[in-house]
């Protein structure tokens, strides 16, 4: 048993090691990984994040018109006490995450956007932005996903993505994803 | 020196601490578990294939629930507490660590996204004390747990101390700035402190590429050198928490430091 272990976490090492190197072989051992236990420790290099992302959405209205554009809030100002206690942190870093997925289809396998729409991560942004209150009378949503740049910004805000117009369920039907877009 | 087991009760407690702050976050968060929030079961559903059976599909939504979460981190605390509480290397501690860290994969199966390293050296550090402690180890094994956690944490350092240094970004020092420029890791007060500080944002990225590369030398140095990377580490892990919101790494980190004592003393 106790050699099982040992060559159990001698084989977890190895492949530590091999989960820090960008291998294309091993993104598709990593996508296998539902435990979570291949760990990646390159935080923030080598492309450290130094912007911001914020989820939009607006809503299409039957007679066609389009309402304001509002953020989805996930990035709350942090408290002195976040040193301390933090729970806001993990919705921020889930879109962080997700904007990353995103960013990599559209750019390195140059995805369709109806393959985008596809992803988890669009889904994702989509489940979240459809279950926001709607303005009166709305039947379609459509969300954006934004980049800012700090607090004294070098550089305009940036567009990343744009979804197509999703119709939302009727009120009182439920809230099953309608992914037809116009 | 301590024995293996003392080193091994530390880096338990310390991991607890950690791991109770971050249970208790998610508790706080635990309606973007809902099938609207961030965390929501039905698009973390959407990786496993669909169940033919509408019962096995219907276990799933359950499963999926923000209910079902709320019970796995109740679950989480209650397993935990035994873990402290029972005999180190006992049935009894084997069990509840048995149950925790079953209920750390499945909760890292329920979320798709927003994992960091925390998570991860946490989830390391306690699959390795539930591995290499209990009524089936022996010294050995104690051993080689000890060993693993303390080369998991040098890897960390000296990988991300790596990739930063081939980044031309951290090289130039802009990175520290830009990180500190936003909103989700960053503060205002410290962006404007350093925005005019060229020099020392060179500075301060050099000393945290050089450190955490050469972080594994901790294992070899003498004294008082090996503490010295240590005790910057501490002091690193605390800074991220206070500019950068980053609580959870500095208990996930630290939790690690008793293992590199010791393996330290072992080599020297």
């Amino acid at each position: 048993m106790n050699a099982i272990i040992a060559v159990v976490l001698a084989a977890w090492f190895v492949v530590s090691i091999l989960s820090q190197f960008s291998f294309k072989w091993f993104e598709r051992v990593r996508h296998r990984d539902v435990f979570g236990l291949l760990p990646l420790w390159t935080f923030f290099a080598p492309n450290p994040g130094q912007s911001d992302y914020h989820l939009v959405c607006r809503d299409k209205l039957a007679d066609g018109r389009l309402s304001q554009w509002r953020e989805v809030e996930l990035n709350e100002p942090r408290k002195w006490y976040s040193l301390l206690w933090n729970p806001e942190k993990r919705g921020k870093k889930v879109l962080v995450d997700a904007v990353q997925v995103l960013a990599e289809l559209v750019t390195t396998s140059g995805a369709q956007k109806s393959a985008l729409m596809l992803s988890t991560p669009y889904l994702l942004a989509l489940n979240v932005v459809s279950h926001l209150e709607r303005e009166q009378g709305a039947t379609h949503r459509q969300f954006a996903i934004v980049e800012t740049f700090g607090f004294t910004p070098s550089s305009e805000m940036e567009v990343l993505l744009v979804s197509g117009f999703h119709a939302l369920p009727r009120e009182g039907v439920g809230n099953a994803l309608h992914a037809s877009s116009l | 020196m301590h024995s293996m087991l003392q080193v091994y009760e530390l880096v338990l407690l310390v991991s607890a601490v950690g791991l109770t702050i971050s249970t208790l976050e998610f508790w706080a968060i635990v309606p973007t578990f809902s099938p609207a929030g961030v965390h929501s079961g039905t698009i973390t559903r959407l990786r496993f294939r669909a169940p033919r059976s509408s019962r096995l599909d219907s276990l799933m939504d359950r499963l999926f629930s923000e209910q079902a979460v709320r019970a796995l981190l109740i679950l989480r605390l209650m397993a935990l507490g035994l873990a402290l509480l029972a005999p180190l290397g006992s049935a009894l501690f084997s069990a509840a660590m048995t149950l925790l860290v079953l209920n750390i994969l499945a909760f890292n199966v329920r979320r798709l996204l927003g994992d960091d390293g925390s998570d991860q050296m946490t989830a390391i550090v306690l699959i390795t004390v539930w591995l290499c402690v209990g009524p089936h180890s022996t010294a050995f094994i104690q051993l080689i747990g000890l060993w693993f956690i303390a080369l998991q944490a040098c890897l960390s350092y000296a990988s991300a101390g790596i990739a930063k240094l081939i980044s031309p970004e951290w090289r130039s020092g802009r990175a520290i700035f830009g990180i500190f420029n936003t909103t989700t890791y960053g503060h205002e007060w410290a962006a404007k402190f350093l925005r005019e500080r060229p020099g020392l944002q060179k500075f301060l990225a050099w000393q945290v590429i050089v450190v955490e590369s050469l972080f594994p030398l901790c294992l070899v140095l003498p004294e008082p050198w090996g503490w010295a990377f240590l005790g910057w580490g501490a002091l690193f892990h605390l800074q991220c928490a206070a500019i950068m919101g980053l609580n959870s790494f500095f208990w996930a980190f630290t939790a690690t430091y008793p293992a590199i004592v010791y393996v330290s003393a072992t080599v020297g």
